[in-house]
């Protein structure tokens, strides 16, 4: 009796181990995504993402099962020109997060205001990005200031103090870059705003995600057609260019929390 | 043994290093092109704008100071005034091509992604507002950011005139205070729709007296400007640390090579706007090794290629505007047919030979126009 006693209680203990160590090792290890799949036409080539800033505070909560990003920017964060709310950036990067992560509970909050430059960001972080204790905080500025010419050194000062109150509140730093039409890369001069958002991110805890740099080269490439659209084409192209987005930036902060040291 | 300026007829080397500052401001403002690394802004911590600035102020007052002797004070003054008037009418036409390509893309751009981007022609919606900006220079879209700057230094040289003679150090003082003055209160004339100048005039307006300084001491009195021997040797030494520093701030932004910390120290103390004084004190630098390295009467100065970037000098005003117009150009060809280096090289490449061209035929009608009458124009 003692032996068999023994021998159930083994049993139990080995069935216990098996339910138990693999969730400690689910604990441990990081949730491998699956495969993403890039659209036609929404095809970026790895050589663009020079910045090898990784996540590891984000690498650390998704392992856990559970990530909270924050989205905060402007116009196009926000969603204008497409055909609901669930197509802007932040919504599809969402969707393709879980998609390719379906084991774990992520949500990416919208926090896109029409034409906020840096400063009034910064002034609306604590209570509309911070509050929700992110772990990541995606930050798409900088059109704002270069479209009304209100200085680079005025805008460095707004994004560094922006970027002290993000990573002092424990969550790590996303900088998205303004985006590219031939026709407004023409009339504004975005260069030197881009450039504060480069010198930023030369920083190893700050990543920038290059939407300038991607969509210059889907133009380039003939993916993507932003000229003499019909009213139709252009809200249909406006869906298609953030789901693009999305899907690049979760490529991006994917690899970044792959490549984040245990 | 110090190195001397000699007063002497014409100085090349003040032709020949203002072309060639003009050739890098057309290359710096084709963003995106491989070959700004090749230019100044890449090596020091200053970059073609103080060599414009500071060899324009030494070429105005050597033609202005010139006429104060021989024409009078009043009369030199009203020089400065119309060469202002000149540079004035030339910001407006820009600005009124840049107004014709915001309103042709407002019109024929209608993409509901870029509705923020394209507030950029909110100006047209209140022209009344707008106009007044331009022609009170506080709207400097792009590129339109160095002639206000051009205009406002040589409207206040115009104003000083009567004071060069007796209170020439006097204004060097004041000049030097405003400009150290100019991060302890921040002042800085306002921009439109908003922000400020990009190139503050009170920081900026140091470096203009200063070549103004040089100018009228070595050009118009013809005393030499002693430069003392370790002085020299100082400005070396302050490049060669800066030199690689430099150097390897622009090499390693491409591989986070750089300590941010650093990056940003180095951000703080070079502000362009400002003229800070890592800027200033880089530019004071080369100076003095260049008028050292480089004799008024070096060889070189005469090679071909030297002549063609003198003749760039002697014509700034002109070539300046063909220099901007070259540069939204050439952006537009880079936008439109690719960044393949090829494609920069061709457009580099060409915008220089037109430029170097330009200088040529302008320098031909002039001695044409001076051949025809009697009294000779030289160029500030």
């Amino acid at each position: 009796m003692r032996d068999r006693g023994y021998s159930v209680r083994r049993i139990f203990a080995a069935a216990a181990l098996a339910l138990v160590l693999p969730c400690l090792a689910f604990a441990q290890t990081p949730i491998s995504p699956l495969p993403g799949e890039m659209p036609a036409q929404c095809s970026v080539p790895r050589a663009l993402y020079v910045d090898d800033t990784t996540l590891p505070k984000a690498a650390k909560k998704l392992a856990h099962g559970k990530l909270t990003i924050v989205a905060l920017g402007s116009s196009s964060t926000l969603g204008v020109g497409a055909s609901s709310s669930a197509a802007a950036w932040p919504a599809r990067l969402e969707a393709e997060l879980r998609r390719r992560l379906p084991q774990a509970d992520i949500t990416v909050a919208n926090r896109g205001k029409l034409r906020d430059p840096a400063v009034a960001m910064v002034k609306r972080m604590a209570a509309d990005a911070l509050a929700a204790k992110p772990d990541l905080v995606i930050w798409e500025t900088g059109t704002a200031e270069a479209v009304r010419n209100m200085g680079a050194e005025h805008f460095a000062a707004a994004l560094e103090e922006g970027a002290e109150r993000i990573l002092a509140a424990d969550a790590e730093l996303v900088l998205m870059t303004p985006q590219f039409s031939r026709e407004t890369a023409r009339l504004i001069g975005y260069q030197p705003y881009i450039e504060v958002m480069g010198n930023l991110s030369v920083r190893a805890d700050v990543l920038i995600f290059p939407r300038y740099d991607v969509m210059r080269h889907l133009v380039e490439s003939n993916q993507l057609q932003l000229e003499g659209l019909s009213p139709a084409q252009a809200a249909a192209t406006a869906d298609r260019v953030y789901d693009c987005i999305a899907r690049q930036v979760a490529r991006v902060l994917l690899r970044a929390m792959a490549m984040a040291p245990r | 043994m110090d190195a001397v300026l000699r007063p002497v007829g014409r100085d090349l080397r003040l032709d020949f290093f203002r072309g060639l500052g003009l050739l890098f401001i057309f290359i710096d403002h084709v963003p995106d092109n491989a070959f700004s690394y090749l230019t100044l802004a890449n090596f020091v911590f200053c970059d073609a704008a103080e060599i414009f600035v500071f060899l324009s102020g030494y070429a105005a007052v050597l033609v202005f100071g010139r006429q104060i002797a021989a024409e009078g004070t009043l009369y030199a003054s009203v020089q400065v005034l119309k060469r202002c008037w000149t540079l004035y009418v030339a910001h407006i036409f820009l600005f009124v091509v840049y107004t014709a390509q915001v309103s042709w893309t407002a019109q024929r751009f209608e993409n509901p992604l870029f509705v923020e981007e394209m507030q950029v022609a909110a100006f047209l919606e209140e022209p009344h507002v707008a106009i007044l900006q331009a022609m009170l220079l506080a709207h400097q879209p792009l590129l339109m950011n160095i002639l206000p700057l051009y205009i406002v230094l040589l409207a206040g040289l115009a104003f000083a005139m009567p004071f060069l003679k007796q209170f020439g150090r006097v204004l060097l003082v004041v000049s030097a205070a405003t400009y150290l003055a100019v991060p302890l209160v921040g002042f800085n004339l306002p921009g439109y729709p908003e922000g400020k100048w990009f190139f503050n005039p009170f920081a900026w307006q140091f470096l203009f007296v200063l070549g103004a300084a040089c100018g009228w001491r070595a050009g118009v009195l013809g005393k030499p400007i002693a430069i003392p021997r370790f002085a020299v040797s100082i400005a070396a030494a302050f490049l060669c640390v800066v030199v690689p520093v430099r150097a390897w701030i622009s090499i390693g932004y491409f591989f986070d090579g750089v300590p941010p910390a650093f990056a940003e120290i180095t951000y703080l103390f070079a502000n362009k706007t400002d003229l800070g004084p890592l800027r200033l004190l880089s530019f004071l630098a080369l100076a003095l090794v260049v008028v050292r390295v480089v004799p008024r009467d070096a060889g070189w100065l005469q090679g071909a290629v030297a002549r063609a970037i003198t003749l760039c000098g002697q014509n700034s005003l002109p070539i300046f505007c063909i220099g901007i117009f070259l540069s939204v150009a050439g952006h537009s060809l880079l936008i439109e047919l690719g960044r393949d280096l090829a494609t920069q090289a061709a457009v580099t490449g060409s915008g220089c030979l037109l430029l170097l061209g330009m200088a040529r035929v302008l320098s031909w009608s002039k001695t044409r126009k001076r051949a025809g009458s009697a009294r000779s124009g030289q160029d500030e």
